[in-house]
């Protein structure tokens, strides 16, 4: 588990975490997003130890990172910026990870490789961008670290390899019971893979949730009533917004699904429809009842 | 609980091998350029040629200046970048264990390299039979080298933790390695100019010749018979060896011994770079990359302190009253300040921040100067007859090393201040003497001087001959530490050679001291040792033993003998033969002597098994013969000049030999 308190850090003048506060539980795929500049990757550097930070704890499995050659191996970070050595292979980076991690497993390595279309002899250098990033993925994947960090995991990577890769990634969480965090700016990106999200913005955690919780709390319903209605018909629920075009309106609201329909039906509507909502949509309007306009931060 | 661990062998095999061709040319370079060196020292010279420490140094001292710093940038150098900080510091390695991993594995990169230079030094040597080596100086040349490596080193590691990116890097080791040194250096050198004032205060060392130039204060002393006078004096110091090397540059003051302290200072300074590193990587701010500094001041700090040296040169001209010039120094520094900015940060911002650094730079070194300064240059002692503890002479007998012979004789004291004192122009009938002055607080001033007359010299050479501690050391050469012997251009191996140690210990046992330099008829022989960490050279005359003369002159013909003679060599192969005959010889003769090789060298063949005695009339012929010098010893004049004479014979009548004769004749008159 991942425990972060007050953490506070600042690069140069400017305030880049502010007392953030985070718990990342163990066995979890975590998403972390935000604006570019909100913070993500010093918070993945600070939780790996790359960056000193100037106030609060970090900790993880309830130590922390300075000095802790254990705890390091027990963590695994893909930057957003990769970095390969020149003339090396994909072959000669492995064996670079191979040497430092204890538990790399170079089976599994070629494996996944294998699965990727990778040639491991071939140089890193010569690779596309999103290759690179592949090339990045599974060799961190292969360390079998507890806890596996992903700045902006998906960027420069074609949206088949993208689907085969949170495949990976996903089954890698369940079998090997790893702690996953990815970030990214792409909401979009997250929503099919993680279980919990957290919104950075300025410096702190805005706002975080399990994915699942956020899709089966809260509903976007299209509804008709005979009778004229607006915003006050449903004042006793639990309403995020609610947009009126002709007779016909659209509400955000939270809730048990069940118990909605049973209060929305006494109202006897002419259309009651109860519509997905996408991620974007649910943090949208929770950060909208936050006082934020979504479109800012991400 | 938090593991620790301090080396981590596989991130050091890792991170050498990412660099492998780097480090290996550079770690290549200088073994092969010193191999080079003296492959060219010993290609350019027939003679043999001691390898001293300096001459095996050559490349080493260049390398210092780059090879620690580029072993730095390679094994550090990730710490400049975004990808590769994040990279290398997200592995599983505490930041501890990544900065004492490089330490070490520079150190032992650096170790290797000297190691490798130290034995194909010696494998070179080994394989140029003319070039000769101490096996104990290349041992001191191993240590002392790899102190001075880990020394720059462990600053340039030191630099790392302090900054964000190469430019910088080197400046701020340029700054740890010299500028310490340089404020000591030239600050001291503002009040103390290393000058003694030499003073006689009575008749005992009243000058021969003394002049006040119209000075008013000179010549109220010299009513009172106060004589003075200013003398420079070399300063025994103790400067890392970066600085020292770098000072000679634009110094002549400094010798190139290496002192003990130098070598603990470095280990010493070695030490506390490497604990202070350590304590500042594990805090270093690693967002701060590809730039100076996080923080503006301390890049405008740094950028200033490296205009010091630049700055201190301006307040010396307006000291000079060269204000042109101390303008100039002003403005190319000020650009430099700019300039600093465009490379470390690649940008110029908060301009009249940098010009109020550069504003309070200049002030503070122009204002420390003038504080220090405005007294004049002040002596830094007083030496005076009554002052002198003993005196050392340095140049009294070629035949051996003399420094630490202090003589406390009250009448040299007094004909040294005189000889000092005396501020007569160059007469050509003086003698010059290094000496080295011990006063009665301990300190030593190492002087030259420069027109003492031949009588004083006389008086002074007696006084040493006669003193014991002289004498002693004279008859006890170090026979030991003697690692070669050469003679008439032979080098003679002592461990082979038993006998000739044995000669010269005998011959200089019975030898009268005041006698010996009187010495003239016999071989120079030159003995070499290295004793004490110190080159030593002990010349001896063979003529203090007939037998010893007799040996030379048989080793060398013999050599000749079995080397050219022996393999019946073509003669278009010899070249440069030169004859030295100790009875007139002609203008002419090297004329001759150019058109006889083939009677020459018959001659030599037919007298090579005959014994010279150099103590009657002999000739000495030398050749070359396949890149050697050979030397040939003979009292058969007559047969030489029957040669001579008959190739004259053969030779005067012709065009060129007229002309040539005619053009000897014309240089002579003008």
């Amino acid at each position: 588990m991942i425990e972060i308190k007050n953490l506070t850090k600042k690069i140069g003048n400017e305030l880049i975490l502010d007392k953030l506060n985070c718990t990342i539980e163990d066995n979890c795929i975590y998403g972390l997003v935000g604006a570019n500049g909100s913070g993500k990757s010093t918070l993945l550097r600070i939780i790996n130890g790359v960056f000193n930070h100037d106030e609060g704890t970090v900790l993880i499995d309830r130590q922390t990172i300075d000095n802790n050659e254990r705890l390091k191996e027990k963590i695994v970070y893909v930057p957003d910026d990769l970095f390969f050595y020149p003339n090396y292979t994909l072959l000669d980076t492995a064996k670079y990870y191979e040497a430092l991690y204890p538990n790399f497993d170079m089976k599994y390595f070629k494996k996944l490789a294998k699965t990727l279309k990778l040639d491991i002899n071939q140089k890193i250098s010569d690779l596309s961008k999103g290759m690179k990033r592949q090339c990045a993925l599974i060799c961190a994947l292969s360390t079998n670290a507890n806890y596996m960090l992903f700045d902006e995991t998906f960027d420069g990577i074609d949206p088949v390899i993208r689907t085969v890769m949170k495949k990976i990634i996903a089954k890698q969480m369940e079998t090997k019971q790893t702690t996953i965090i990815m970030t990214s700016h792409n909401l979009r990106e997250l929503e099919d893979i993680c279980d919990n999200l957290g919104l950075l913005y300025k410096g702190g955690i805005l706002f975080e949730s399990d994915i699942d919780t956020l899709k089966t709390e809260m509903f976007k319903i299209q509804i008709a009533l005979k009778e004229k209605f607006d915003k006050k018909t449903f004042k006793d629920l639990e309403m995020l917004h609610f947009k009126k075009c002709g007779s016909v309106a659209t509400i955000i609201i939270k809730g048990n699904q069940k118990e909605l329909e049973k209060n929305l039906k006494k109202l006897k509507p002419v259309i009651l429809d109860f519509l997905p909502l996408t991620l974007e949509e649910v943090f949208i309007y929770e950060m909208e009842v936050l006082g934020y306009e979504f479109n800012e931060m991400v | 609980m938090n593991s620790m661990k301090w080396f981590n062998h596989k991130y050091l095999m890792q991170n050498l091998k990412k660099s492998k061709n780097i480090l290996a040319f550079f770690l290549v370079i200088v073994p092969l350029l010193s191999v080079l060196s003296l492959i060219i020292i010993g290609q350019n010279s027939h003679e043999f040629v001691n390898i001293t420490f300096n001459k095996a140094s050559i490349v080493t001292i260049i390398g210092m200046y780059i090879i620690p710093v580029v072993v730095s940038i390679t094994l550090f150098g990730f710490v400049f970048k975004r990808q590769s900080s994040d990279f290398i510091l997200s592995m599983p390695l505490n930041r501890s264990t990544i900065f004492v991993t490089n330490t070490v594995g520079g150190i032992i990169l650096l170790l290797l390299m000297t190691f490798i230079t130290t034995v194909l030094i010696l494998l070179t040597t080994a394989l140029m039979p003319n070039l000769i080596i101490s096996r104990s100086m290349m041992v001191d040349f191993f240590f002392i080298w790899i102190v001075a490596y880990i020394f720059v080193f462990t600053a340039a590691n030191l630099a790392v933790t302090l900054c964000g990116n190469i430019v910088t890097q080197i400046a701020i080791t340029a700054l740890i390695l010299f500028l310490p040194p340089f404020l000591i250096h030239s600050y001291q050198g503002f009040t103390e100019y290393q000058q003694a004032e030499i003073k006689c205060t009575d008749d005992s060392c009243k000058p021969v010749q003394y002049n006040c130039y119209n000075d008013t204060k000179c010549l109220e002393n010299q009513e009172k018979g106060i004589y003075t006078g200013m003398v420079s004096y070399n300063q025994t110091n103790n400067y890392t060896l970066p600085y020292q090397y770098a000072s000679t540059v634009y110094s002549d003051h400094y010798s190139y011994d290496v002192s003990k302290g130098q070598l603990l200072k470095m280990c010493a300074l070695s030490i506390l770079y490497f604990a202070l590193g350590l304590y500042l990587f594990r805090k270093k701010k690693m967002e701060v990359t590809e730039t100076s500094f996080g923080n503006i001041n301390a890049h405008n700090l740094v950028k200033s302190l490296t205009t010091i040296p630049m700055l201190t040169f301006a307040a010396m001209c307006f000291y000079e009253r060269e204000a042109n010039l101390g303008i100039f120094v002003i403005i190319i520094t000020l650009v430099y300040f700019f300039i600093f900015d465009l490379i470390t940060r690649k940008q110029i911002n908060k301009i009249i921040l940098s010009l109020l650094y550069f504003a309070v730079t200049t002030v503070i070194v122009i204002g420390y100067y003038y504080a220090f300064t405005k007294d004049g240059l002040k002596p830094n002692t007083v030496i005076t007859q009554n002052n002198i503890q003993s005196i050392s002479i340095n140049s009294a007998s070629d035949h051996l090393d003399t420094s630490n012979i202090f003589i406390d004789n009250k009448k040299l004291k007094n004909i040294i201040v005189k000889g000092l004192v005396s501020n007569s122009d160059y007469s050509p009938d003086s003698e010059r003497l290094n000496i080295i002055i011990k006063l009665k607080n301990n300190k030593t001033y190492k002087m030259d001087i420069n027109n003492i007359s031949l009588n004083d010299y006389q008086k002074i050479l007696n006084i040493v001959y006669n003193n014991e501690k002289f004498s002693a050391a004279f008859r006890n050469i170090d026979y030991k530490n003697v690692y070669a012997i050469k003679a008439a251009n032979v080098v003679i191996n002592p461990a082979n050679n038993k006998e000739i140690m044995d000669m010269i210990k005998t011959g200089l046992e019975n030898i009268n001291i005041a006698k010996y330099n009187e010495m003239n008829q016999g071989f120079e022989i030159t003995l070499y040792a290295y004793k004490n960490h110190k080159a030593v050279m002990y010349h001896v005359n063979s003529a203090i033993s007939p037998k010893l003369t007799r040996y030379i002159s048989k080793y060398t013909n013999d050599r000749l003998k079995k080397e050219v003679i022996e393999k019946n060599p073509n003669i278009n192969d010899i070249d440069n033969i030169y004859a030295y005959l100790t009875t007139n010889d002609n203008m002419m003769t090297d004329y001759i002597i150019n058109h006889s090789y083939s009677e020459i060298y018959n001659f030599i063949k037919n007298n090579i098994n005959k014994t010279c005695d150099i103590k009657q009339e002999y000739i000495e012929i030398s050749l070359n013969y396949k890149g050697k010098a050979y030397k040939f010893y003979t009292n058969n004049i007559d047969g030489f000049e029957k040669i001579l004479n008959q190739k004259t014979e053969e030779l005067k009548n012709t065009k060129q030999y007229i002309n040539t004769l005619k053009s000897y004749q014309d240089t002579n008159n003008e």
